[in-house]
């Protein structure tokens, strides 16, 4: 089950979209960071289940951040949000060991079904 | 609204922008990658509220480029409207060529035929990146804007005088700026938007309407 998401975006907008967009009918708690070295470094403190994690961000990419978070915890459910829709970035981040790659801007049906898959993912139900 | 002070956009209006271009550019990148096979790597855009007497000296920091500079230039019209600048070094235009038409042709050339296809080349890689990252821009906002051909400027910035009748009236232009890099290759180049904010009551709304639409708001 999914209760602690941690955001990782250095666009407040982006952040804010996300979080709005994420059903109300579970008490999720909700962490947040603007740059992947403050992403990685919740994501040892937090221990979240599910991350959503922008790539192009000052301080530390977000390529740079999920190769850190698969070190940590390679079950971890990264779920990538991302403007840079080439298919070799797409490539890339599944290969690095996203869960999912969503292109911005997600819309909420983008964002609630990616939170369920990786409901199903953390349950072992679904396999990356 | 008054356009006659720098906060005409605040933060959160500038973040959103900001993702916008952000979003817009990712669909240049993909354009460009698709047409030139390459990696294109993005970087984090910036956005400042500059007047019209800062936007010179605010482009040559960004470049950071004292030696010759390769322009293009390209004007949009809609509800937004503004200049597009894409500036490469020269060195970076002739990496580019040799990248596109590889160097055996080349040297089949003669010296003006070879600057002839380096203006060519990086004009159309231009309008390409203008295009595109204009385009969605105007999407995302609910609007619609048609171009000026794109013009070759070689040369310095400093040498080039910024569009007087789009911005002479006004106090203040909203510019936004992104670096891009191709992966394992030397090559950098930097877009510039520099936008009127003539519509600026229009601006906002359509940044409130894509932040609505997002659920952002
Ligand atoms: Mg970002």
């Amino acid at each position: 089950m999914i209760k602690k998401i941690l955001i990782v975006d250095d666009s407040i907008v982006a952040r804010m979209g996300l979080k709005k967009a994420i059903p109300k009918d579970m008490p999720y708690e909700f962490y947040e960071a603007s740059d992947g070295a403050s992403g990685v470094e919740q994501f040892k403190t937090v221990a979240p289940d599910v991350v959503f994690l922008d790539l192009t961000m000052p301080v530390m990419t977000g390529f740079q951040a999920l190769d850190e978070i698969m070190k940590i915890d390679k079950n971890a459910a990264v779920i990538v949000v991302t403007a840079d829709i080439q298919k070799k970035t797409m490539d890339r981040v599944l290969e690095a060991g996203a869960l999912l790659v969503i292109s911005k801007p997600p819309s909420q049906e983008e964002i609630r079904s990616s939170l369920e898959k990786a409901g199903k993912f953390k349950e072992g139900v679904m396999k990356r | 609204m008054n356009p006659g002070h720098r906060d005409i956009l605040t933060e959160l209006e500038k973040d959103a922008f900001k993702e916008i271009i952000n979003i817009a550019f990712g669909k240049a990148a993909a354009s460009l990658a698709d047409i030139i096979g390459l990696y294109v790597i993005l970087s984090v855009p910036k956005i400042e509220i500059l007047q019209p007497g800062e936007i010179q000296q605010f482009i040559e920091r960004e470049i950071n480029e004292t030696k010759g500079l390769n322009i293009i230039e390209q004007y949009y019209i809609g509800k937004i409207r503004g200049a597009a600048f894409l500036v490469l070094s020269y060195e970076n235009s002739k990496l580019l060529l040799s990248l596109l038409d590889g160097a055996e042709q080349q040297e089949s050339l003669n010296f003006s035929s070879i600057a002839m296809l380096e203006q060519e080349t990086v004009t159309e890689i231009g309008n390409i990146i203008i295009g595109a990252c204009v385009s969605k821009t105007a999407e995302l906002l609910k609007d619609f804007v048609t171009y000026t051909p794109p013009r070759f400027i070689g040369g310095k910035f400093s040498g080039y005088d910024l569009p007087q009748k789009l911005f002479d009236k006004e106090t203040y232009a909203i510019v936004l700026k992104t670096l891009f890099q191709f992966e394992n290759k030397d090559i950098s180049g930097h877009l510039f938007l520099i936008n009127s904010v003539e519509s600026l009551d229009w601006l906002k709304k359509a940044i409130h309407d894509y932040m609505k639409h997002y659920g952002y708001e």
